[in-house]
């Protein structure tokens, strides 16, 4: 296990936290909480009135105009250091931003197309002189950027891109050629970080501006959502750029594209916690003024098994995401924030919690689509028309699982880093999976029967749910060897075996807390969510484990293996009706998410 | 120049207010706060001035609140210009009618010498429009109410105010109470930055105690609130016969509907 004074990513497998470790919205302190009103007030002034010529007549030039707006407002500069006219904001604060300008619709991928990934390559990668070139102006929203890295060939392979940099005759310039696909921003961008080979095989990043010359902008593409967002080819042609505007080391730009997709599907996570809270405002009221057979529809049993399950799902995307910045907020702060590589230095904290990244972005994308799904059934035939929003979010939400990797890309990630902490000896993994193997084909423990505590079971579960996600992936590594990664039907299983128990695990470790705070009574709302949480994911573990084995082991070995998991997933299954009916009540009561 | 701005934090006006049943009192835990939106024009106001005005001119934002009403003083007061803030925290005047409301703001306006004292032309959740006018006559200096257009000469203002369909010009002698109107400018937003570092302004909290005052007394209080009645389900008027539905349709709205 890790030597440091803070827990790593993928730990949590193994240690069980303690509630005030962690970090939760409840926990926001006054400068952010009036940081997300400030992010509040600037869509409603800002986007809401320009809301049908972006979104409905696709107007992406005026993404331009209102970056420098949110540039003037300190929108852009979350992440820039102070000393290049930035915040230098926490991670949590990042991610209330990323969390509330989601609201915005396509202009948040605007937002994050400029201060995310077109803005965060030069932060932890650029020398001092790119910083001080750049980042201040990046910061106001004065020039305006975007981040090249997928081509017509290549997308999650993004590694195989075939456009070239040749370093010209004299040596002060590389020439790229190639053409770069789906780049946001790029209709009205300044900047492009392009990644380009060297050599034709030395992977390097570059900053270019279109000033350099030899940058052609293609045209908008027609896409199915996010349609006020720019999106075009950029086709580089002997575009001239200056050695000094080489990003990080030749041959290393792998190392800042990984890095900054890690921060992006972070964000990413953090803006579709915001999108199921607008499906939630947009439905709930809606259910509660549409009457059919003389009752209001969200007094019926479906409608509100509906409004709590998207209510349960959001609040276990928020809890991974702000427990996942406390936990990165503490590892950065052990770094000495005076000394000259802190940017770069952080970003590889970031980096020993990609697992976490990856858990977040697939469980909140998707989330955010279930969102997004029952809230245009829940309006029925006004759902699927666009005089009402949810229409647009149900189009606008599908990106999320595309871009960023996809969500299949990240499913592999999650159990391939983690395989990859255990092998290096960062994580005892495989020890802990062994141990846990051995113990299901011991003598199961007895438990006295009685009434569990609060979240005793859920708890207890929650506990299972590791030692199940632990044992399926122990298993499949020793019975797959360096085949594993063939095997992508286990490794998907696996992988959501790992992020059901992050997922589970945050949203009781965020109830217990509450309940230390305010009272098991005060807690209460997110009780019932908790146990909604888990009995669904246990039941689902159950599959996923079952699925797993069965894709692994054959014969005795893999019955006695069932048969430890049916230990391990043995629960009394929750009252699912009643839960639901009083989530959706705090729900229906809030006009909405009702935290 | 020496400039007062007298603000109210007031309920967001999207607030879902849930009343089961008629009641002396509202449960407001569930408000979402906000600055008066017309006191978001006063300070904006205050803030252009000193703009102009530059160097020796002082903005103090001035409001009577509980202790969640800081936020509302930092974001979108200090961190848009503001220089320094009061708070008189009194538990006592939370929901104050308009008098008490502003015999407490005298009291700290009194202890200023302000040159201008900007305030909205009304606030949003009781909607009185009375404290602007009321102050004025305190501190007996002269007013201009709902005004979209302001200028300051040497010791005086030019202001014009909406009236009923139309506009009037006033002209009078500083000091003097002016409350603002929707038009007068567009408030900017605060930026991040700003909100961060409006905690390191002066901020000053006071009691009534402090201001060598009595809490006013209360005139009158609220007996019940009671919320609108429930949407009466829709009756259909058959139109079988034109006129004979237009006859019904007549007498349903002047005998049952009594709304002709
Ligand atoms: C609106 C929009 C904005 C974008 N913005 C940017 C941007 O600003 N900058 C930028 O660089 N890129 C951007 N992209 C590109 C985006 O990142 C890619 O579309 C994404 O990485 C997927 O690549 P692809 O489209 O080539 O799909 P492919 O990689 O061809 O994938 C097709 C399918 O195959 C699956 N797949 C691929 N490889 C594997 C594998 N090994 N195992 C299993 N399944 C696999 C994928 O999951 C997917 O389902 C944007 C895309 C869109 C649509
Ligand atoms: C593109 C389009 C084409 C159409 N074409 C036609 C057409 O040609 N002719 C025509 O007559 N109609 C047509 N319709 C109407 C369509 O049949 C209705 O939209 C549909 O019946 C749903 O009714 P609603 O939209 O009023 O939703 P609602 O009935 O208000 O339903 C809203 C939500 O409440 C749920 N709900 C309602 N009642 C209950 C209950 N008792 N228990 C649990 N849940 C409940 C619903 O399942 C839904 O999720 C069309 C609609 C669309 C969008």
């Amino acid at each position: 296990m890790s030597q440091q004074n803070y827990p790593t990513g993928g730990e949590f497998l193994l240690r069980a936290a303690a509630p005030a470790e962690i970090f939760t919205p409840e926990d926001f302190d006054e400068n952010q909480r009036m940081i997300a009103q400030a992010a509040r007030d600037f869509i409603q002034q800002k986007i809401e009135p320009r809301r049908e010529q972006i979104e409905y007549q696709g107007d992406t030039a005026l993404g331009a105009p209102l970056l420098k707006e949110a540039g003037a407002m300190g929108l852009l500069a979350v992440d820039v250091p102070e000393r290049f006219g930035g915040m230098g904001a926490d991670k949590a604060t990042v991610m209330i931003i990323s969390e509330l300008i989601s609201r915005s619709g396509s202009f948040a991928v605007q937002h994050g197309a400029q201060a995310g990934i077109g803005t965060l390559p030069i932060v932890y990668f650029g020398t001092e002189a790119q910083k001080a070139q750049y980042l201040p102006r990046l910061a106001t929203g004065e020039l305006l950027t975007s981040y090249a890295l997928t081509e017509p060939g290549s997308g999650s392979d993004a590694l195989a891109a075939r456009t070239t940099a040749t370093l010209n005759p004299a040596g002060t310039h590389y020439l790229l050629n190639g053409v770069k696909q789906y780049i946001s921003n790029a209709g009205f961008a300044d900047l492009f970080i392009v990644f380009a080979k060297i050599d034709g095989d030395k992977f390097t990043g570059f900053i270019v501006e279109k000033a350099f010359g030899g940058v052609v902008i293609g045209a908008e593409e027609k896409k199915m959502g996010i349609k006020g967002s720019s999106t075009c080819q950029v086709i580089l042609e002997d575009c001239p750029v200056p050695v000094g505007n080489v990003l990080g080391e030749v041959g290393k730009g792998h190392h800042i594209a990984f890095n900054i997709l890690n921060v992006g599907r972070f964000k990413l996570g953090a803006s579709s916690v915001g999108g199921c809270k607008l499906a939630l405002e947009w439905a709930v009221p809606y259910t509660s003024q549409r009457e059919q057979f003389g009752a209001p529809i969200n007094t019926f049993g479906l409608i509100r098994a509906k409004i709590a399950d998207v209510t349960a799902a959001a609040f276990a995307a928020e809890s991974m995401v702000y427990r996942t910045a406390g936990l990165l907020d503490r590892a950065i702060a052990t770094l000495d924030k005076g000394a000259p590589d802190y940017d770069l230095k952080s970003i590889l904290k970031v980096e020993e919690f990609s697992i976490e990244c990856s858990m977040i972005k697939i469980f909140a994308t998707e989330a955010m689509a279930l969102a997004a799904e029952e809230g245009v059934q829940m309006l029925g035939g006004y759902g699927y028309c666009q005089e009402y929003g949810l229409e647009r979010l149900y189009r606008d939400e599908r990106i999320n699982r595309i871009f960023e990797g996809t969500n299949e890309i990240n499913r592999l990630l999650v159990p391939g880093l983690l395989l990859r902490k255990a092998l290096k000896g960062e994580l005892p993994l495989l020890q802990a999976a062994q141990k846990i193997a051995e113990e299901l084909m011991g003598v199961p423990e007895f438990v006295a029967p009685g009434e569990p505590g609060f979240l005793e079971q859920e708890a207890k579960l929650v506990a299972n749910l590791k030692k199940t996600a632990l044992a399926a992936l122990g298993i499949a590594a020793r019975t797959f060897g360096d085949k594993l990664k063939d095997q992508q039907e286990v490794l998907a299983d696996c992988a959501d075996l790992v992020i059901a128990a992050y997922a589970c695990e945050s949203a009781l470790l965020r109830t217990q807390k509450q309940a230390e705070r305010a009272g098991r009574d005060g807690a209460a709302l997110m009780a019932d969510i908790t146990t909604l949480c888990v009995n669904d994911a246990v039941e689902r573990s159950a599959e996923l484990g079952r699925r797993a084995l069965a894709n692994t082991l054959a014969g005795d070995e893999l019955r006695t293996m069932l048969a430890g998991l049916r230990r391990l997933t043995k629960h009394d299954p929750a009252p699912r009706a009643k839960l639901h009916d009083r989530i959706a009540a705090a729900a229906i009561a809030a006009g909405g998410y009702p935290f | 120049m020496k400039i007062a701005v007298c603000v109210k934090q007031v309920p967001d006006s999207e607030t879902r207010i849930t009343l089961a049943a008629p009641g002396p009192e509202l449960d407001r835990s569930g408000f979402t706060r906000v600055l008066n939106p017309y006191d978001a024009y006063a300070v904006e106001e205050a803030v252009r001035i000193k703009e102009r005005l530059g160097a020796g001119c002082e903005i103090t934002v001035v409001t009577i609140g509980p202790i969640r009403a800081v936020e509302t003083l930092k974001k979108d007061c200090l961190a848009v210009g503001c220089d320094r803030a009061i708070r008189v925290d009194e538990p006592a005047l939370e929901n104050a009618e308009p008098l008490q409301t502003a015999k407490v703001l005298a009291a700290v306006l009194r202890r200023g010498a302000y040159d201008l004292i900007l305030t909205g032309k009304q606030a949003i959740d009781d909607d009185s429009a009375q404290v602007g006018p009321m102050l004025a006559e305190l501190l007996d200096c002269s007013q201009a109410t709902v005004v979209t257009k302001l200028e300051l000469g040497e010791g005086v203002f030019t202001a014009t105010c909406e009236i009923e369909g139309g506009a009037a010009v006033v002209r009078g002698s500083l000091p003097a109470v002016i409350t603002c109107q929707k038009g007068l400018n567009e408030p900017r937003l605060p930026s991040l930055p700003n909100i961060m570092k409006a905690g390191m302004k002066p901020q000053e909290t006071l009691t009534c105690a402090d201001l060598g005052l009595g809490i006013p007394a209360a005139r009158s209080r609220v007996t019940t609130y009671t919320p609108p009645p429930p949407r009466a389900a829709c009756r259909m008027v058959a139109a079988d016969d034109p006129a004979a539905a237009a006859r019904e349709l007549a007498r349903l709205l002047r005998d049952e509907a009594k709304v002709i």
